[in-house]
């Protein structure tokens, strides 16, 4: 113990390991400021101690590990680029290499999918999870447009990513996804653009890599960092109703509660990855499209309305669900945060909840 | 059996010290295992896989024999393992590594000497796949080879 001391005490010396920590805090690590001017041992003491709501002894401590999910892509994806080769002829062989020689490859490559498949669930359960407890009441409107943003830039992550295998399923459904991204009418042509046009051709699958690898995860490290930048601006909310006095400390109540439901859910990624594995089919053919070509389960609802209307019909629509979600906190500004204080948006919800569950049965009944 | 309510004032603390320490313990244990676990996963990945290839794979069509003179060499440029074919008389033919034992330069025949030398640091070898000049601290690796209906053939197991 003493021996530790001396090196902490050895590289205090020589560097501010307070900043590093603080480093760490903005990306949620811990709640509010730290005194930089303080030895790492008092600092990381006083941001320990600090109280914070009950929920974040719940299961509601969804920002964090969304984020803990979000490495993890990082991690595994990285991984993968370690014998990944992102051209039509090679992306094929090589995701077959990973998958059938490198030791543990097919491992990575499931837990990748499955992460994927867990972060974009995650996202949309905290988006439910603000609406119920009203976080995104005043000052915490940026709460909910930031996770709006980060679930939008994950389901393109995940349609990026989708496409990468370069198998025959992976290819028609990302070619049934572009399709939805395609109607939007400003967003899509912007997106259309950067991939280099509504269809899938040999370009396209390198545009997706560099976005997939660089340019969206840049995007959602950004938002991430805006959205804990704001959290220690603003603190987090309690829950509704909930008394000051019922706040507990982040350690140890807050960080083992945070480790336990961790330990859970990569748990969860990695039985999901054992046991569903996601199917590798034969190298994709762009002249025969396989009957029954869904896009991924998160575009389904848009391509059940896809399905449904004629085509510029159903993108002003996405458009506008898009940008009604975005500005939810300033259409509805009442100072309520429980669910009964709302009833006519409560209602609004649910009727949005029950389309989107129709939507996606169309959807999946479409892809055939 | 009588159940004692009251906490005992003398022997709760330590009791309870004890199996804080325990799950204490078995919480780092478990975290230490996952972490073992993680990295000898990801160090396993990461080493290169050995490529499955099939049985003709690992033997290398050379050529013709009729296109290799007596006194010439063919240089296979393997991926694996890169080597020369020597064909020294009519009936005889060697196959040797073209990689040095020194510093793994590709190794260059110089058919005047009758030897493999070596572009980086002068080492030489004979047809045997002996050193018989320059740093070089061992001597090549000697390749079998076949002929198979005027086909060369060699093994590369």
């Amino acid at each position: 113990m003493s021996t530790s001391r001396r090196l902490v005490g050895w590289l205090e010396e020589r560097l501010n390991l307070t900043e590093i920590f603080s480093f760490f805090t903005t990306f949620g690590l811990s709640y509010g400021e730290i005194d930089l001017n303080k030895p790492l041992a008092a600092a990381s003491r006083e941001a320990f101690t600090r109280d914070l709501p009950t929920y974040t002894r719940g299961p509601y401590i969804l920002g964090v590990l969304t984020f803990l999910v979000f490495i993890f892509q990082g991690i595994t994806g990285l991984l993968l680029a370690f014998y990944y080769q992102p051209s039509p002829t090679a992306a094929y062989e090589s995701t077959l290499l990973i998958i059938r020689d490198a030791n543990f490859g097919w491992y990575i490559h499931q837990m990748h999918h499955w992460g994927s498949n867990t972060l974009i669930a995650l996202l949309a359960l905290r988006l439910v999870r603000f609406f119920v407890h009203g976080v995104y009441k005043k000052p915490r409107e940026l709460f909910w447009v930031f996770g709006v943003t980060l679930f939008f830039l994950a389901t393109q992550q995940a349609l990026t990513g989708s496409l990468l295998p370069w198998d025959q399923r992976s290819y028609w459904s990302a070619t049934r996804g572009l399709e939805v991204m395609a109607t939007l009418p400003v967003i899509g042509s912007f997106l259309s653009f950067l991939v280099g046009g509504t269809e899938v051709l040999s370009g396209t699958l390198l545009r997706f890599y560099v976005l997939h690898v660089i340019f969206i995860p840049l995007a959602m490290v950004f938002f991430f960092y805006l959205h804990f930048a704001t959290v220690r601006k603003v603190g987090l909310s309690p829950l509704p109703g909930e008394k000051q006095a019922e706040a507990k400390p982040l350690y140890p109540d807050h960080l083992f509660q945070l480790v336990i439901l961790s330990l859970l859910l990569f748990g969860a990624i990695l039985t999901l990855g054992t046991l569903l594995p996601a199917p590798f089919s034969g190298k994709s053919d762009p002249f025969t499209s396989p009957a029954g070509a869904r896009p991924p389960w998160y575009f389904l609802p848009a391509y059940g309305l896809v399905e449904l209307l004629p085509q510029t019909a159903a993108g002003v629509l996405l458009l506008l669900v898009v940008l009604g979600l975005l500005a939810l906190p300033f259409i509805e500004r009442a100072p309520y945060r429980e669910l009964k204080k709302r009833p006519i948006l409560t209602g609004v919800a649910v009727v949005f909840c029950v389309l989107m569950l129709v939507l996606t049965f169309i959807g999946y009944r479409r892809g055939y | 059996m009588p159940v004692d309510t009251k906490p005992d004032a003398e022997t709760q603390p330590v009791e309870e010290a004890g199996r804080r320490s325990f799950f204490k313990r078995l919480f780092q244990a478990v975290m230490g295992l996952w972490g073992v676990a993680f990295i000898a996963v990801v160090v396993s990945y990461i080493k290169v896989p050995r490529e499955s290839k099939g049985i003709d794979e690992k033997v290398s069509r050379v050529g013709p024999l009729s296109e290799l003179p007596v006194g010439t060499a063919r240089f296979i440029a393997d991926e694996h393992l890169p080597f020369w074919v020597i064909r020294t008389s009519s009936e005889e033919l060697i196959a040797l590594s073209a990689t040095c034992t020194h510093l793994r330069c590709i190794l260059q025949w110089d058919k005047d000497s009758g030897r493999l030398v070596c572009p980086c640091h002068a080492g030489a070898f004979d047809l045997n796949g002996n050193v018989v000049g320059g740093p070089p601290p061992r001597p090549l690796q000697s390749l079998k080879v076949d002929t198979r209906g005027g086909i060369i053939y060699v093994n590369l197991s």
